[in-house]
């Protein structure tokens, strides 16, 4: 028994319609039908904006706008085939590195845990336009510290060329792969491990136990990660801009950044790239679910109490132990390095003994002395943490109501709510402006406007984290509590909610973080006194100086470190609770 | 260890307090009111202070503009400068600046969405030349007529707003790689083949794009010869994102030349003992340098006119020295009516503004090496 679908029921048959108008006001569905409007609201403004402004022309409707963005000299083929070789490319290496990643930290025996965790937070907590220079610091051919200091001694050239397509495959799914990481370790952190053991019992290896037993049941997440990768690297801009443009690669993204960027601004153009972003998303959601469909078998958390079981890597563990040394040396020392590095100089020079003898902290200095950055910190954490709060909240409710339900509409919501990650960010300020400017409530020029904006923003995330664990958990466990008489609220909070945390608590910190990274949206609607931080950051970076700029990043570095670190103490004891 | 119902309560009463705190804190106003009904009488305000003689209307205006207590200021230049500006000001008058501050074209957007809904937040605009006529062109401004503008030529003066700063654009280089001598002389020699390889152009610069390809033409060079000079410059160029970034990545040796970028971002640079030039040993200019003016302008419906009158009055008088500082130019120089030494000046060319997303799609075809479309 699902549950809104008496409401159909009842309206069908006459006699019954005053009985099913009865039914159709349970607290439950009054307190479901307000979390779907939030989402339902929060991602129509930002789309319905998109849609008008791509599809209005001088005399009402008109499709011109296609033709501007990819008639005449767009070179839309090569730009489609760029965008997909890119974004297939950086999400398949976040997907495989976030998973094995995580497998390693939850499931395994192996060395170096600490490092393991800081290796696959650290590079989502670097802000996109920092992370993208500290890789040019790196890999261009001509400055890049692995070619002066590495390749062109040994080989008397330089290897290394961080502006080619494998070099953006590389940054991006770097930089992405916590996203896997954090839907992974929920996913893997929930399993009964019984069926794992069978097949071992039965005699199978350990690595065909992990192919042919441990990722099939974790199907949900791995569908979810996959898909969230590749949008969100078809939706990012730091890479393609600072990275593509320095040889000409040209994806997506950099074309509606091209549009946003040139005055006057043709947002019907880039509306219609972001319409084709969209599309391809909502295959992608349609197809995520159409994988989903055998639901219950990837239903792991049953009636049974469980401990996921750890694996013992035995001769493989040094292996393991020596990857997660190399992998953290390139995904998190180099690019850190390189940003403390250049915090300290007063421009950004190679190594030398003057560069040396000249290192200070003035940056750090410069980059707090103004009011503004300890307000904009604040703010920051603020609205980061409130972001993260509300939209797990609401995420929480709609994915119990999309994986749970048969509730006509469902696969509405779901995909209304994955709108909101092709959204350009500049168009999403737009529209909030447009409508609150226009709202009595005091919304602008508040903070207000500013958690609207990080909260639609990442419903997307919210909801696969949310989902991909509600779907792991059994049936049986909703139905018994309902047969023991506890009402749907109940069974919610206690049932539900502790059984997902996992997955819930990974989706909180993600979003934490990548709202303290959230600009493009964020630059138009705040006020004086609402600064948050990355805009500081974006002001450093077009206007500003870099070694400040690289200043402002190691603080936000050091205090994201430290939040996830507490985050993750508290995400050991509730993954802990599970097993109990 | 708490037991479980414990824990579950209080995790419950976490998330409540989190949501409500943040719910409050979000809720209270920034320190500026985001704009509320329209100020009835603004321009009024500032037509009586334009109205006063000149040994009055400073006095004027601060009494006013103290009465009024503070000023919102919506500005597109650098975050250092819009710090420098408010600080100084609030510190001669004792009133509060609430600063707004993103890309011009940003601001403008910001303004016109505001001024939609009828809501404006800003007395007063610090903006790029383009962007403060469209704000212009909207009817928007009061015009400021004080002392401060009389010793201006008639070229600072507009409809609506005032020549008040702006800065250069040149080619700059590194010295370590670009030995003396060999520096480009003229926007024609960035085509000259030393500096294959060497040159690394802006993604955005397509407005001067515009104004040296009008400054070309307009010397009496054939199409051909622009596209063949703009072919050459292209070739094996690399191409960047945002103007510090590219003078950070020139300091650091990436490659010898910025095809262009700004003078006081270069010389910000220099300040901090970056290996970069925009000027000969001697101390001049050779290249010809394109002008780029920024306006001030008070809004007339404004919430504090007098304050925003004061602000234009201060920013082409005292605040002066604040932009010079910032190595930003003085209203003269941006104005036309004077040149800092030892360099050349052309004034931006108004038809660029009004024909940019026409030169915005043609530097995008260039970068990208394919042909313009609709010629």
């Amino acid at each position: 028994m699902t549950g809104l679908d008496v409401t159909a029921r009842g309206l069908a048959g006459s006699p019954a319609f005053l009985l099913g108008l009865r039914r159709l006001f349970t607290p439950r569905n009054a307190f479901v039908a307000v979390v779907l409007a939030v989402i339902g609201y929060l991602a129509a403004v930002p789309l319905v904006y998109l849609l008008v402004g791509t599809f209005s022309g001088d005399g009402g409707f008109s499709l011109s706008a296609f033709g501007r963005a990819y008639g005449g000299n767009a070179q839309a083929g090569q730009m489609m085939v760029n965008s997909l070789v890119f974004s297939l490319g950086s999400g398949a290496l976040a997907l495989v590195v976030g998973t094995a990643l995580a497998y390693v930290q939850v499931r395994t025996d192996a060395p170096f845990k600490g490092l393991l965790f800081a290796a696959s937070m650290v590079p989502l907590i670097v802000p996109g336009v920092l992370y993208a220079t500290a890789w040019i610091f790196l890999g261009d051919p001509q400055i890049g510290l692995l070619n002066t200091l590495v390749s062109q001694p040994l080989l008397g050239t330089s290897l290394v060329d961080i502006y080619t397509l494998p070099g953006m495959i590389w940054v991006e799914g770097t930089h992405m792969a916590p996203l896997a990481f954090l839907l992974m370790v929920g996913a893997f952190r929930a399993m009964d491990p019984s069926l794992e053991e069978s097949a071992a019992m039965s005699g199978a290896r350990p690595l065909t136990v992990l192919l042919r037993v441990t990722l099939p049941l974790v199907r949900p997440a791995l569908i979810a990660a996959g898909l969230l990768m590749f949008v969100r690297s078809l939706e990012s801009f730091e890479v393609p801009t600072l990275l593509g443009l320095n040889k000409g690669i040209y994806v997506f993204t950099s074309r509606i950044y091209f549009e946003l960027r040139s005055y006057p601004i043709d947002y019907g153009a880039a509306g219609a790239y972001a319409l084709s972003l969209l599309a391809i998303a909502v295959a992608g959601v349609l197809l995520s679910n159409y994988m989903n469909r055998n639901a219950r078998s990837y239903q792991t958390i049953s009636g049974k109490a469980f401990r996921p079981r750890t694996v013992e890597l035995g001769g493989a563990r040094r292996w393991v132990g020596g990857a997660t040394v190399l992998y953290f040396l390139l995904a998190v020392v180099l690019p850190v390095v390189v940003l403390v590095y250049a915090s300290l100089l007063k421009y950004y020079r190679g190594p030398s003994l003057e560069a040396l003898r000249e290192m200070s902290l003035d940056n750090y200095r410069e980059a707090f002395a103004s009011a503004n950055a300890v307000t904009a910190l604040r703010n920051s954490l603020i609205l980061a943490i409130g972001a993260a709060t509300l939209v797990m909240f609401i995420t929480s409710v709609a994915s119990w109501l999309v994986v749970r339900t048969k509730v006509p509409g469902r696969r509405l919501i779901d995909a209304l709510s994955f709108t909101p990650l092709v959204i350009p960010g500049l168009v999403l300020g737009l529209s909030l402006l447009f409508v609150y400017l226009r709202t009595p409530l005091p919304v602008y020029g508040t903070l207000l406007i500013l958690l609207i904006a990080f909260s639609t923003k990442n419903i997307p995330y919210g909801m696969q984290y949310a989902s991909s664990s509600m779907r792991q958990i059994s049936m049986e466990l909703e139905e018994s509590a309902t047969v023991f008489g506890a009402s749907w609220w109940t069974t919610f909070r206690r049932v539900l909610l502790p059984l997902a945390s996992s997955g819930i608590l990974a989706g909180w910190v993600y979003i934490v973080i990548v709202s303290f990274r959230e600009l493009s949206s964020a630059i138009l609607i705040y006020s004086p006194g609402n600064e948050v931080i990355s805009i500081l950051i974006w002001q450093q970076f077009e206007n500003g100086s870099f070694t400040v700029l690289a200043a402002i990043g190691v603080v936000m570095i050091a205090i994201l470190t430290a939040l996830v670190l507490l985050a993750n103490r508290l995400g050991a004891r509730v993954g802990l609770q599970q097993g109990a | 260890m708490l037991d479980r119902s414990t824990r579950r309560g209080a995790a419950g009463v976490a998330v409540t307090v989190a949501l409500a705190l943040t719910v409050a804190a979000c809720g209270s106003p920034g320190t500026s009111s985001g704009g509320g009904a329209a100020a009835t009488g603004s321009s009024d305000v500032i037509d009586d202070l334009n109205g006063l003689s000149a040994g009055e209307q400073r006095d004027e205006a601060v009494k006013q503009a103290k009465e009024e207590g503070e000023l919102d200021l919506y500005t597109g230049a650098s975050e250092g400068t819009a710090n420098a500006l408010s600080e100084a000001f609030t510190e001669q008058f004792g009133i509060k600046v609430n600063v707004f501050r993103a890309s011009s074209e940003d601001v403008l957007q910001r303004v016109l969405q505001e001024s939609s809904a009828n809501r404006l937040g800003a007395d007063a605009l610090f903006l790029s030349q383009a962007t403060i006529s469209s704000v212009a062109d909207e009817d928007l401004l009061a015009g400021y007529e004080g002392s401060a503008a009389d010793d201006l030529g008639a070229d600072a003066q507009h409809d609506g707003w005032t020549t008040a700063s702006g800065y250069l654009y040149l080619p700059v280089w590194n010295t370590d790689r670009i030995t003396e001598g060999n520096e480009p002389t003229s926007w024609e020699d960035l085509a000259d083949p030393r500096f294959d390889g060497q040159l690394t152009l802006e993604a955005s610069d397509s407005d001067w794009f515009g104004a040296l390809s009008t400054y070309w033409a307009d010397q009496g060079k054939s199409q051909e010869e622009i596209d063949g000079l703009w072919a050459d410059i292209v070739d094996g160029a690399s191409v960047a994102s945002g103007h510090s970034t590219m003078v950070q990545l020139l300091g650091a040796g990436q490659t010898g030349v910025n095809a262009m970028n700004y003078d006081y971002i270069a010389a910000g640079a220099q300040d901090d003992g970056a290996p970069v030039a925009y000027q000969q040993a001697d101390g001049s200019v050779p290249t010809p340098a394109f002008v780029y003016p920024f306006g001030v302008g008070a809004l007339g419906q404004a919430e504090h006119p007098a304050a925003a009158w004061l602000f234009a009055d201060w920013l082409l008088d005292e605040g002066q020295d604040v932009l010079a500082d910032r190595h930003l130019l003085s209203a003269a120089v941006a104005a036309g009516d004077e040149a800092p030494p030892g360099v050349t000046t052309i004034p931006f060319p108004t038809s660029v503004d009004e024909d940019s997303k026409d030169w915005a799609d043609r530097y995008d075809a260039l970068l990208r090496g394919v042909p313009v479309t609709g010629d």
